[in-house]
């Protein structure tokens, strides 16, 4: 049934279903429970990524029902880096949050409230990542559809965990905007099957003519996506949410949930013709989050605020690129998709040492955090490496990404686009920098409170940034694994 | 950040809502354009499904889809239906307000006692009915969830006879019964999901009884609005509320 030989392609999506189910059943909170389905199903997730980079795509009929009729899954090279990228980002977060409940709770009467909260996330989490992994290995559109629903629902389900008002408005307003997305998506499928006469996601994607039927469908499955991507201007939403949600939480949105959205119109939006035709409207939307996300990044006063906007601004890095597809030859597909996972762990490992931060002092006013560094050197640090990686300095991940980038545009002769990037990363190493002279500054604190923070919690934000750096390193590895098609 | 307060009321910006008007109609004349668009249909599925029914274990069409063809779609489905108590439950918190207590009307009351055996009676009618004619687990549970919503209206003493302890092993019945047969499938060497004639029709009467059963339990559980008094707490029971655990 499970042998080293077979397809591992279901698993990343069963083990965490059936975690999160366990993890409900159970009366305590379900910490032991939670983290044992979070290292099985990264397990699963590494073992997939292996057999696609060995033997090459892998596909699974779904009750041994093969397309059109049945739902099939398929990884594979683009599909396997997402869940191996949500593996490690899943696992740095479970340690992480193993840790961040165990430090809140302080002995007094709201206990009862955290020990309410820590019960439920568990649950969330796991459903949250097996839909996730769903959504990155179906070949269905429906079945797509209803991966959204279970990614949507879960998200704002953590979203309002926190229980503090903004975080409640925020997340009623993220399930409202994730609803008319979700509704947008669904008519586009509705159209889809009406004229392809299929929902299976390759069959349609080869099947794409201009004519009026098939336009509206692109434009509302795109229009769904791009909203719960919160591309500019969608992006209203999304910094209060991933800004005022638990530090976990806010590490899971930021770097994973989003990358879910923008791999479904990545998707969508391989096919040349239609790069050709309106490659460049991401690409202008892109553009206009990168300056937009920096500014309001670098004039926020808190600290968990500037990287929710930088998140803001790093997703148009994900969509100021799609032009460059157009070009198969390139390496755009590659400059791409190392650009979202590097955005993953350097974005995880900010949120979670930021929220390091916010625990032990209470606060996370950038002006006043100074001296925190002299208490948590580690997360400090994890949070510095998070930010190099997001500015693109070598030999980070976020370097190898912007030098594809711009190496691609150039030779393809699209300069604007280069400069694009270029100019980005100025903007971003400002807001960083304004970030990190806060948290290094050689200001001592006058008298030395006692540290709350677990070691989990900052040596798993180091992991992850670690991982950002890493990447730069190993980069071949990715590359190969990217270069299954 | 949150502009709770300033709300605009429709009658003083009514001017306002013209361009969204106008973008509206555009949008759905660009719908009806597309939706209308000739020689752009294609033929769909049915006939596929017609060729595979005889393998597909039920004599219904919808059910062959939901519970077979497309067995995997029904899984998750299951999930989010678990996933909506799961959140409802998660915005609770332990100090909030006290549940309102309503008067118990002697008419709610008897129509409970004539109404909800009728009602577990044609839920599980249409759950049978479902293998050849229109029915099947979501109907049978949006029944005996309606069931479930009447008895949570006054908190009727009926309600005893479900144990407390039950309520969250019963949410969990359907997708964990569908998830581990699914698995068990692969056990006897077929795919995840797989169940093939002539075994498949007893799989699937036993799939959609399990799923009707939590789905009916889950949609009373998400009109009750509160999860049932956790162990982890700081062990004061409250015997005041043992009425009516699902509020």
């Amino acid at each position: 049934m499970i042998s080293p030989s077979s397809s591992w392609l279901i698993w990343p999506i069963i083990a965490p279903l059936m975690g999160a189910v366990l993890c409900f059943l159970s009366g305590k909170p379900p910490r032991r429970t939670g983290l044992f389905f979070a290292v099985l199903t990264s397990g699963a997730s590494l073992v997939l990524g292996w057999q696609v980079l060995a033997r090459g795509i892998e596909s699974y009929a779904m009750g041994a029902w093969r397309p059109p009729l049945g739902i099939s899954l398929r990884a594979d090279g683009a599909a396997a880096l997402m869940v191996t990228m949500t593996a490690v980002t899943g696992l740095a977060v479970s340690i992480y949050s193993g840790g961040y409940f165990q430090s809140r709770l302080t002995g007094d009467d709201r206990d009862r409230c955290r020990l309410a909260q820590e019960q439920s996330f568990w649950p969330l989490w796991l459903l949250l990542w097996g839909a996730l992994n769903g959504l990155f290995l179906s070949g269905d559109v429906f079945n797509i559809y209803i991966c959204l629903e279970l990614v949507a629902l879960s998200s704002v389900g953590l979203t309002a965990l926190s229980g503090k008002p903004p975080s409640l408005v925020a997340a009623m307003r993220y399930l409202l905007v994730s609803l008319l997305g979700s509704l947008s998506f669904l008519l586009g499928v509705g159209f889809f099957y009406k004229t392809c006469g299929t929902l299976e996601l390759a069959a349609i994607i080869s099947a794409l003519t201009p004519t009026p039927p098939v336009i509206m469908a692109l434009a509302l499955v795109s229009a769904g996506l791009l909203l719960k991507t919160a591309l500019f201007p969608f992006h209203f939403w999304l910094p209060p949410a991933h800004a005022n949600a638990l530090s976990p939480v806010s590490a899971i949105l930021s770097g994973l949930v989003i990358k879910g959205t923008w791999y479904l119109f990545y998707r969508f939006w391989q096919e040349e013709i239609l790069l050709a035709a309106v490659g460049a409207v991401p690409a202008i939307l892109g553009g206009g989050a990168i300056a937009w996300g920096a500014f309001q990044a670098f004039s926020q006063q808190r600290l968990k605020m500037l990287v929710a906007y930088s998140t803001v601004a790093q997703i148009g890095y994900l969509f100021v690129a799609f032009p460059l597809l157009a070009d198969p030859a390139g390496m755009g597909g590659g400059a791409f998709f190392y650009f979202a996972i590097s955005h993953s762990f350097a974005k995880g490992a900010m949120f979670l040492a930021a929220g390091t931060f916010l625990l032990q002092m209470g606060h996370d006013r950038i002006d006043d955090l100074a001296g925190v560094r002299q208490l948590m050197p580690v997360s400090s640090f994890a949070f510095a490496l998070g930010g190099l990686s997001l500015m693109g300095l070598p030999p980070s991940g976020g370097f190898i990404a912007k030098y594809l980038y711009v190496t691609t545009a150039i030779g393809q002769g699209r300069w604007w686009l280069a400069l694009i990037v270029v100019l980005g990363s100025g903007l971003t190493a400002a807001y960083v920098f304004r970030a990190v002279a806060a948290i290094l500054s050689p200001r001592l604190l006058a008298e030395r409170p006692q540290l709350m923070v677990a070691a989990s919690m900052q040596w798993s934000a180091l992991a992850l940034a670690l991982m950002a750096m890493l990447l730069g390193i190993i980069a071949p590895l990715p590359l190969a694994l990217m270069g299954v098609k | 950040m949150t502009k709770v307060g300033k709300e605009r009321t429709p009658h003083n910006r009514g001017w306002q809502r013209l361009p969204i008007m106008a973008l509206l109609l555009l949008f759905l004349a660009a719908l009806a354009r597309a939706y209308l668009f000739p020689g752009a249909s294609a033929a769909g599925l049915a006939a596929r499904v017609d060729a595979s029914l005889a393998a597909g274990g039920v004599g219904s069409r919808v059910t062959a889809v939901l519970l077979n063809f497309r067995a995997y779609d029904t899984l998750l489905e299951c999930f989010v239906l678990l996933l909506g108590v799961m959140v409802v439950w998660s915005l609770w918190r332990p100090d909030g307000a006290e549940s309102r207590e309503p008067a118990a009307g002697a008419i709610l009351a008897s129509l409970e006692r004539l109404l909800v055996p009728l009602m577990i009676m044609v839920g599980s009618y249409l759950l049978w009915a479902g293998s050849d004619r229109a029915g099947g687990a979501f109907q049978a549970g949006a029944i005996l969830g309606g069931a479930g919503v009447l008895l949570l209206l006054d908190s009727s003493p009926l309600l005893k006879v479900f144990p407390k302890r039950g309520l969250v092993p019963g949410l969990c019945l359907g997708p964990l019964f569908f998830l581990s047969a699914s698995i068990a499938a692969m056990a006897w060497g077929g795919n995840f999901l797989e169940y093939r004639s002539p075994e498949a029709a007893l799989i699937i009467i036993a799939l959609e009884g399990a799923a009707a059963f939590s789905i009916g339990l889950c949609l009373a559980a998400l009109f009750g609005g509160r999860p049932p008094e956790r162990e982890a707490g700081d062990g004061r029971d409250r015997p005041s509320r043992d009425r009516g655990e699902f509020r």
